[in-house]
């Protein structure tokens, strides 16, 4: 490719060059990409986890001091609960 | 770090009913007296310190005397602002439909166990932190052993769980970020939770520190049985939290001058008592206050106390 090249034949290398990176992309990365959903999915699930503790009965002894992050809290509680299949947040409820 | 002789803050503790609040009240008023702004906290759920002063005390700093001020911690109420401050955040930042559901967790989170604790320390955290500053001492009249001891341990291990909350958001995060850069994403993102969370470690962190450094820990008994034993078992918990014991000061010793028979025999066992105090605390300072004729009930017989404590506030 130099510069000298009519634009239709850089536009043609530019198609090649994009397919070749999607080729890549769903050989390796769309696996790789969908094991790191899962595994933030699972990390941000043991974070809320840490934070209901009360909410399963087990003695939670920073409630107080984690409190105040209900307010950044309730959208993740909501696709929790929604993912594990619960229409509604179980165990008395953050959300809805 | 300020050497042990010029600790500003002072815990006094020990068994229920062993003179705490008079204890506290004389050697907050003897610290005054010696022309240091002073400061007396009452954590004790009894809050019989205005009782005893003769005057109405709240939750927030009142002038009692020269250079005095008092305060009675009231956790219900400490509580209560904390729970309607987060509500009003979380109203502002969910829809209107989730507000219901909102409302009954943090009602249940007010009434969950452990809150009023870390309600108590939360206010006592604040009010130490201004010493050194606003007062140059502050005495802390506390509850009964147990719960003091669990109190004065509570920021290290809160601060160690605070810590393990942060790690598992950034774990997280990471993963977050790592999505975020494979679809082409570099910028930064400030995590909210993240930011809000090391401030409470910092706060508690913070707070130990203050025990640790800058606090005594007095501990009170009367020349009995189950007080020494108690007191005993205390000397060691705190040297195991690290924390510093001040003097150790034994209330209600009778004076020799008290007659009849039966306080003959008080006296006998009195002394057996204080033989026992002597030999097992032998490595603290002990300060001996005699029991008057009248209770302490008043600012008079407090003044009395206030002498026979003053030594202990010229030493710290």
């Amino acid at each position: 490719m130099s510069a000298d090249e009519a634009p239709e034949v850089r536009a043609g290398w530019r198609q090649r060059l994009r397919q070749v990176v999607d080729w890549h992309d769903q050989l390796f990365v769309a696996k790789w990409r969908s094991g790191l959903q899962r595994e933030a999915r699972r990390q941000e699930d043991d974070f809320l986890a840490l934070l209901l503790l009360s909410s399963y009965g087990i003695d939670d002894p920073a409630a107080f001091h984690t409190l105040p992050l209900t307010a950044e809290m309730v959208e993740s509680f909501h696709r929790w609960h929604q993912r594990e299949g619960h229409d509604r947040f179980p165990a008395g409820g953050v959300c809805c | 770090m300020l050497l042990s002789g010029q600790r500003p803050i002072c815990f006094v503790g020990g068994k229920g009913g062993v003179g705490k609040t008079t204890v506290s009240a004389a050697l907050a008023r003897a610290h005054a007296a010696a022309g240091r702004r002073t400061l007396l906290v009452s954590t004790d759920p009894a809050h019989s310190t205005g009782d005893l002063l003769g005057c109405r005390i709240g939750g927030e700093p009142v002038e009692v005397a020269d250079h005095l001020e008092a305060v009675e911690i009231d956790p219900e109420a400490v509580a209560d602002a904390y729970v309607e401050a987060v509500r009003h955040d979380v109203h502002r930042a969910v829809s209107p439909e989730v507000r219901a559901t909102v409302d009954r967790h943090l009602d249940l989170a007010r009434r969950g166990a452990g809150t009023l604790e870390s309600a108590l320390l939360d206010r006592l955290g604040d009010l130490l932190a201004e010493a050194g500053g606003r007062w140059e001492r502050i005495v802390v009249d506390t509850a009964p052993t147990g719960h003091t001891l669990r109190l004065l341990a509570m920021p290290e291990l809160l601060a160690a769980w605070v810590q393990g909350l942060v790690r598992q958001r950034e774990k997280a995060k990471g993963v977050d970020r790592m999505l975020r850069n494979l679809a082409g994403d570099e910028t930064p993102v400030d995590d909210p939770v993240i930011t809000r969370l090391h401030t409470q470690r910092q706060r508690l962190q913070r707070l130990r520190e203050v025990l640790h450094d800058d606090a005594l820990v007095h501990l009170v008994l009367i020349p009995e049985r189950l007080p020494i034993e108690e007191t005993a078992r205390a000397l060691d918990t705190l040297a195991a939290a690290g924390l510093t014991v001040g003097s150790v000061v034994v209330n209600r010793v009778l004076p020799d001058d008290a007659d009849g028979e039966f306080l003959a025999q008080r006296r006998a066992q009195q002394a057996d008592y204080l033989d026992e105090i002597e030999r097992r605390f032998a490595g603290h300072d002990l300060l001996r206050v005699t029991q008057l004729p009248r209770d302490v009930a008043d600012p008079d017989s407090l003044a009395e106390v206030q002498r026979q404590v003053a030594d202990l506030a010229r030493r710290g």
